[in-house]
């Protein structure tokens, strides 16, 4: 083929995509602005929930400072500390769910909807690619989810903040998987990885009622997944000596026990009768303090990385599949 | 400007297969459609007419063998900006008003013409309205416009006419066949109802059975044939060669002859033949070998190729 005869229509190409850049994002906004909607009203519902334990936490601690619940009289203001409390861990709880929502509530539906009504037929013979149309519809939600979680996350630092200086629990301590989960970069990354799921299940089922329902599965397995992974992801430390807890900071205890006089160990909760685990040596195995940034990025790139490549199967299945 | 289109066929499918569900629907389709001729493609349900649309729309790949619009790969960037189609259920965001429909369509489309777009719609389709609110009609005058809009060199419609009242169905031909006129739009739609399309199209199109069973102008296509109506008496019918077929009903037989030539003489009447008649002899008959106005040359150069020589 010729240069001269292939020059206009490289031209028209070149500038097809040039036009189109701005207005398929335009496009895609109009398509997608109850996302906004939506976001917008989690965001806010969350920071007002996280408000509302925050006055809560705060409230029943000055109760409970007023009128300490040592005399049976004040035994209501522990009560009122511990549903505070409770209602902390709710509120965690629900963070915790939120990827699997994000997952089946916006990923599945996201290319699941377009095929199921035909409407990715109206975008695909627009003079926009395939790959650049899928991009668009993926990017938008993606930096929506990035952000929504990215206040989810924040919010529920701060409602642990205020957790830990109105009660003694060790339910705050970063380690606990409802505070783990929720807390720093994993959730944000989480979020990612359910939208790419939801994606991907959306665009291999093509419908998007059960797109919706398989995603909620397959992303309750992928945080089970995590949740179990979660103690390799980096070198147990191991204390062996004598006399009971000694490992100093917040630690993630892992397993402990005593060891035996053959030298095995023996974890606590197998001790066979009362009185065989009382020896001398005691061993500790535990995450230290130090690694919990270490093992939130290692985690992190792990969610991305199975993101990326549920993302990279969502392109290479809408590129051979037919329309 | 060059006329780039000149030369070219709107459409060239060569040993065309493709396949829907493991089930071959295409089977080997060899056609040509050339360009600034308004196309009817027709036969029944199932016949291939909506997969081939797909194809050459680049939203089906083909299993083997090739399709070109303008000489251009329809899944490529330049075959994408060069074509429009309308899907046969029209789909179309329905929560969009009617409004950001269109303005979808300049966003997307460089070369976008909103008086183009204008033109399928009138005055009882409100700009505010939401598609989902709009009646199956009207949903389909906005599909035709947004199709339109694009100022594509070829129109690939599926049953475009079909859920259009009379009035709406003049209206959309009219402005189908005026953008063929003005800007030498090739367009191909199908239909399984001819009757919609006869008059307007000047090409026609038989797929059955994932095969061409006619290709060719619609004004030869019936010139090449001849009704021949004559007794019904067993021995009484003539042996002709390029018989399509041979009906008897009651004291009379009527047969569908290919050629212009020789007419017997005695009682049988030659006439030519509608262009229905002639689709409907065809698809009852699928012995008959297809009529094909512009055979393809196995050794002809391909588009591409032509274009190379130029």
């Amino acid at each position: 083929m010729s240069a001269q005869s292939l020059a206009p229509s490289t031209d028209s190409a070149k500038s097809a995509s040039v036009a189109s850049r701005s207005g398929l994002l335009r496009t895609v906004v109009r398509r997608q602005r109850s996302l906004f909607l939506v976001a917008g009203l989690v965001l806010l519902a969350v920071v007002a929930w996280a408000a509302a334990d925050r006055a809560a936490l705060f409230k029943a601690r000055s109760q409970s400072d007023a009128c300490p619940p040592v005399s049976p009289a004040c035994d209501v203001t522990l009560s009122h500390l511990m549903d505070a409390e409770t209602a902390v861990q709710y509120f965690q709880y629900a963070l915790m769910l939120l990827p699997l929502l994000i997952g089946a509530f916006v990923g599945a539906p996201l290319i699941a909807q377009e095929l199921e009504r035909g409407t990715h037929r109206l975008m695909l013979t627009q003079s926009v690619s395939r790959a650049r149309w899928l991009t668009a519809q993926l990017a938008l939600p993606a930096a929506v989810v990035t952000t929504t979680a990215v206040g989810c996350s924040l919010a529920a630092a701060w409602v642990r903040s205020a957790a830990r200086q109105t009660t003694v629990q060790n339910v705050w301590g970063r380690w606990e998987t409802p505070v783990y989960s929720t807390f720093g970069i994993v959730p944000v990354a989480s979020a990612l990885l359910a939208l790419a799921v939801g994606v991907l299940v959306g665009v291999l089922v093509r419908r998007t009622l059960p797109a919706m329902g398989i995603t909620l599965v397959a992303c309750a397995g992928l945080s089970a997944f995590f949740y179990w992974i979660r103690p390799h992801l980096l070198p147990v430390r191991t204390w062996v000596g004598h006399g009971g807890f000694q490992l100093k900071g917040e630690v993630w205890m892992l397993q402990d026990g005593v060891v035996r006089k053959d030298g095995s160990w023996l974890p606590y909760d197998q001790c066979p009768a009362p009185g065989t685990c009382r020896t001398g040596t005691v061993f500790e195995q535990y995450h230290e303090a130090s690694q919990f940034w270490p093992m939130q990025g290692i985690e992190t790139a792990l969610l991305l990385a199975c993101a990326a490549a549920a993302t990279a199967a969502t392109y290479a299945v809408l590129r051979r599949r037919a329309c | 400007m060059i006329d780039r289109t000149e030369g070219t066929a709107a459409v060239r499918a060569d040993g065309l297969d493709v396949r829907r569900g493991g089930k071959p629907v295409l089977r080997g389709l060899r056609l040509e459609i050339p360009a600034g001729r308004v196309c009817a493609l027709v036969g029944p349900n199932g016949g291939g007419k909506t997969t081939f649309l797909e194809t050459a729309a680049g939203l089906l790949r083909p299993d083997r063998g090739t399709v070109r619009l303008l000489g251009e790969d329809p899944g490529s960037d330049a075959g994408r900006t060069r074509l429009a189609f309308v899907g046969q259920d029209k789909p179309l965001y329905p929560r969009l008003t009617v409004a950001e429909t269109l303005r979808m369509g300049r966003d997307l489309n460089p070369g976008w013409r909103p008086d183009l777009a204008a033109r399928m719609l009138d005055e009882r389709i409100s700009e505010r309205a939401r598609v989902g609110s709009l009646s199956g009609g009207q949903r389909t005058r906005v599909a035709l416009a947004l199709a339109l809009g694009k100022a594509a060199d070829v129109l690939l419609l599926d049953e475009p006419l079909a859920d259009l009242d009379p009035l709406s169905r003049h209206h959309v031909t009219s402005v189908l066949m005026s953008d063929a006129a003005e800007r030498g739009t090739s367009i191909v739609m199908s239909s399984h109802v001819l009757a919609e399309l006869e008059g307007m199209a000047d090409e026609v199109l038989l797929l059955d059975h994932g095969r061409v069973r006619m290709s060719g102008p619609a004004d030869e296509a019936t010139a090449d044939h001849r009704l021949l109506t004559g007794p019904a008496a067993e021995d009484a019918a003539p042996d002709l060669p390029g018989v399509v077929e041979t009906r008897t009903r009651g004291r009379q037989t009527t047969l569908l002859v290919r050629g212009d030539g020789t007419v017997p003489g005695g009682p049988w009447q030659s006439e030519e033949p509608s262009l229905e008649t002639l689709l409907m002899s065809y698809l009852r008959s699928p012995e008959a070998p297809a009529w094909i106005a512009r055979p393809l040359d196995d050794t002809a150069p391909t588009a591409t190729h032509q274009e190379a020589a130029a």
